[in-house]
């Protein structure tokens, strides 16, 4: 009978690692995605702006499970191998874009329209206007809901263990049904994902407050 | 060499699949209403509540949004039955749902009561009417309005991650597909049909949503003004 | 309901796709790399899971290592879980899959399994107190297994009066027997001793037996040469024994005749 031990712990801390490379490399793609599919949403081409709707709706009503599911295994039956980083890092930015691409849209109509007329009478082009005036005030109304939606990504990436990954839930998995000791390790595997999510979760408070305060 | 392609097997399972998805309808339904009322009381008591009041739903919200829902529905299913109350697991299912969607509508919620300027409560006042009614009629509803984007977003999103119920023995689409799988192996078939499902109910619940919110807001759609 | 049915089979009748490549036999593929990737679950103890040092044990994995000795290549193992031991396998990210894989014909329309190399005792166990000789008398309780196991689709099919209660692994099967959620449950044999060694209270023991499976190692279709290697090594380590040696070590039991009998054919 294998006792839960050291040893199951320390497996379990190393799999973090995998956590929060996962969402590292999520985040990065996703941020990327994001802002281009924001753009598209608001852009003044019609075609752009249903795609990029499409593109939302479609992926935010697919259980990522699937897409990491599809992204390596599914590309594969198509001749496409790609590595687990590369598969989990695609699914990833494909979903975490199309949210955070919703996300910074609402944010982009935030400001307010006297800011963009402001900036068309001062004879600003298109991507003047973006990088000098909408998106500076834009990025400080989205921090706040961009880090709240990297709380339950970085909970998510407990997915990819689809594809291979020994990541912390899975690592616990294997403990669980090594040891049979369930509720002591998904306590453990819960703390530890409360220990990463929840600085996150104080930033991104901490960063509203201070938003408010500049308003 | 050449995978096929082989859904013969719907012609059987079909019905199942069917099942699956309906018990997740039922599932989330129900936790998305009730989730919705404690978040909304939750908000309520996080902004106007006294110091302990904020303090118990502010540690409710911490607590649930950053641990996975997996673990928060162990605890509910397992144990609740170590303390000799046996629940079925679509209650308990549905307990763990409710106590997550809460929390994340608290949040919401607050973020949209907050955004409600003082102004309004000051109007309120000076038409003399009382705490409850300025809070339904002047705060709630409007605030609502606000964050209804993210609060519908955040719903679907409890419906994709129902799931997880499968683990506590919920027989629901993602349940169903797995046993599936297993009989026939035929795992990208199962795959690309669960997901065909979630999509389409993701449609129809973003729909239904949009419809609420026509029906909720009337303000708006008559002015066609935006807040 | 007719014409749906035929809807349904009409519209997916027949869609293929040229998939992988054209490849070279795998057998060969294998000797030229040096080395074997064997996918394995790692949470189906006492099958595949980790010792007290977390390295990656239990009877399916000492086979996969005994294989790769005997065919003189490295042994990689590919993580799986469950539901993707056949997707790795088709997609070729594992060579073969030995994962307590039971044979049935359904199964063996997607994938080639080898001659049985091990079984899987399937029992209804429970506390002391409780009494149950056949499925008949399973009739309107709540039996629990885990989802997708063979004692899933057994008791599925023969016992339809029972309320089936799926869990998703061994150790959330094991919590339910433990919390009280449910008394009576299937599960391999083996599992018994594990879940009463957690739970001494709760008194399990083997009621009666289910079916004994017989397990298979998995191969892509279409490796007729990767699969004849696999058949011949199989008898010949039932004969000698050293098959039964390993099921005995972990399982606590001998292979079960009919097993044994695949390496005599």
């Amino acid at each position: 009978m294998i006792q839960f031990g050291p040893a199951h712990v320390i497996y379990i801390l190393e799999a973090v690692r995998w956590t929060v490379v996962l969402s590292l490399v999520a985040f990065a793609g996703g941020a990327v995605l994001g802002l281009l599919l924001a753009l598209a949403r608001v852009s003044r081409s019609i075609l752009l702006r249903a795609f990029s709707a499409a593109y939302i709706q479609t992926v935010q009503g697919t259980p990522l499970l699937i897409l990491l599911f599809l992204a390596y295994f599914g590309l594969s039956l198509l001749g496409y191998r790609l590595a687990p980083l590369v598969a989990a890092g695609l699914a990833l930015t494909l979903y975490v874009g199309a949210f955070l691409g919703e996300i910074w849209r609402g944010c982009i109509q935030a400001v307010p329209r006297t800011q963009w007329e402001a900036s068309d009478c001062l004879g600003l082009n298109r991507f003047q206007q973006y990088a000098y005036i909408i998106l500076p005030q834009a990025i400080r109304i989205a921090t706040p809901p961009t880090v709240g939606f990297m709380v339950q990504v970085v909970k998510n990436t407990s997915l990819a263990s689809v594809i291979g990954f020994v990541e912390l839930t899975r690592a616990g998995q294997i403990v669980n049904n090594s040891t049979f000791q369930p509720l002591m390790v998904f306590i453990l595997v819960a703390a530890l994902y409360f220990a990463i999510c929840y600085p996150l979760s104080v930033a991104s408070r901490a960063l509203e407050r201070k938003l408010n305060v500049a308003r | 060499m050449a995978y096929k392609f082989n859904f013969s097997f719907l012609a059987d399972r079909w019905p199942a699949f069917l099942e699956g998805a309906w018990l997740t309808v039922q599932l989330t339904v129900t936790s998305i209403a009730l989730g919705f009322l404690v978040g909304t009381i939750c908000a309520v008591l996080r902004v106007y509540g006294n110091g302990l009041t904020r303090r118990i739903v502010g540690a409710y919200v911490e607590i649930i949004r950053n641990t996975p829902l997996l673990v928060q529905m162990f605890i509910v299913y397992f144990g609740i039955a170590s303390l000799g109350v046996k629940l079925s697991a679509e209650v308990s299912a549905v307990i763990a749902l409710v106590i997550n969607a809460g929390a994340y509508t608290t949040e919401i919620m607050r973020a949209g009561i907050e955004s409600i300027s003082k102004t309004q409560l000051e109007a309120a006042d000076c038409l003399g009417l009382s705490r409850f009614d300025t809070i339904v009629h002047v705060v709630l509803l409007p605030a609502m309005e606000r964050v209804y984007p993210a609060l519908s977003s955040q719903f679907v999103l409890l419906m994709l991650a129902s799931s997880v119920t499968s683990q506590i023995s919920a027989e629901e689409l993602t349940a169903v597909a797995n046993v599936i799988q297993s009989d026939t192996y035929r795992s990208f078939e199962v795959y690309l049909i669960v997901a065909a499902l979630y999509i389409s109910l993701s449609f129809v619940y973003r729909f239904l949503f949009t419809l609420t919110g026509m029906i909720l807001f009337v303000r708006r759609r008559k002015l066609g003004t935006a807040l | 309901m007719k014409t749906l049915k035929f809807l349904v089979l009409a519209a997916v009748a027949g869609w293929t796709l040229q998939a992988m490549p054209a490849q070279a036999d795998l057998l060969s593929d294998i000797k030229a790399a040096k080395k074997i990737r064997i996918s394995t679950d790692l949470t189906i103890s006492p099958y595949g899971k980790v010792d007290d040092k977390m390295q990656p044990s239990g009877s399916d994995v000492e086979i996969g290592k005994l294989l790769a000795k005997d065919l003189g290549v490295e042994l990689e193992l590919v993580a799986t879980t469950a539901s993707t031991r056949i997707p790795n396998l088709q997609t070729g990210k594992a060579d073969i899959t030995i994962s307590s894989l039971a044979i049935t014909p359904a199964r063996a329309e997607v994938v080639d399994f080898s001659v049985p190399y091990a079984d899987q005792l399937s029992v209804i166990a429970g506390p002391k107190g409780i009494n149950a000789k056949s499925i008949d008398d399973l009739e309107g309780k709540k039996v629990a297994v885990t989802r997708s196991t063979t004692q899933d689709s057994d008791l599925t099919a023969r016992a339809k009066k029972s309320q089936i209660v799926r869990y998703e692994d061994d150790a959330t099967l094991s919590l339910a027997i433990a919390s009280g959620q449910a008394d009576l449950f299937g599960t391999a044999f083996a599992q018994i001793a594990t879940i009463n060694a957690k739970n001494p209270s709760r008194e399990l023991e083997a009621k009666f037996t289910l079916q004994t499976f017989l397990l298979g190692i998995g191969v892509r279709k279409g490796e007729p040469e990767l699969l004849a290697w696999l058949n011949s090594w199989v008898k010949e380590n039932l004969r000698n024994g050293k098959l039964g040696a390993i099921h005995k070590t972990f399982h606590g039991i001998d292979l079960a005749p009919e097993t044994v009998k695949a390496g005599f054919n």
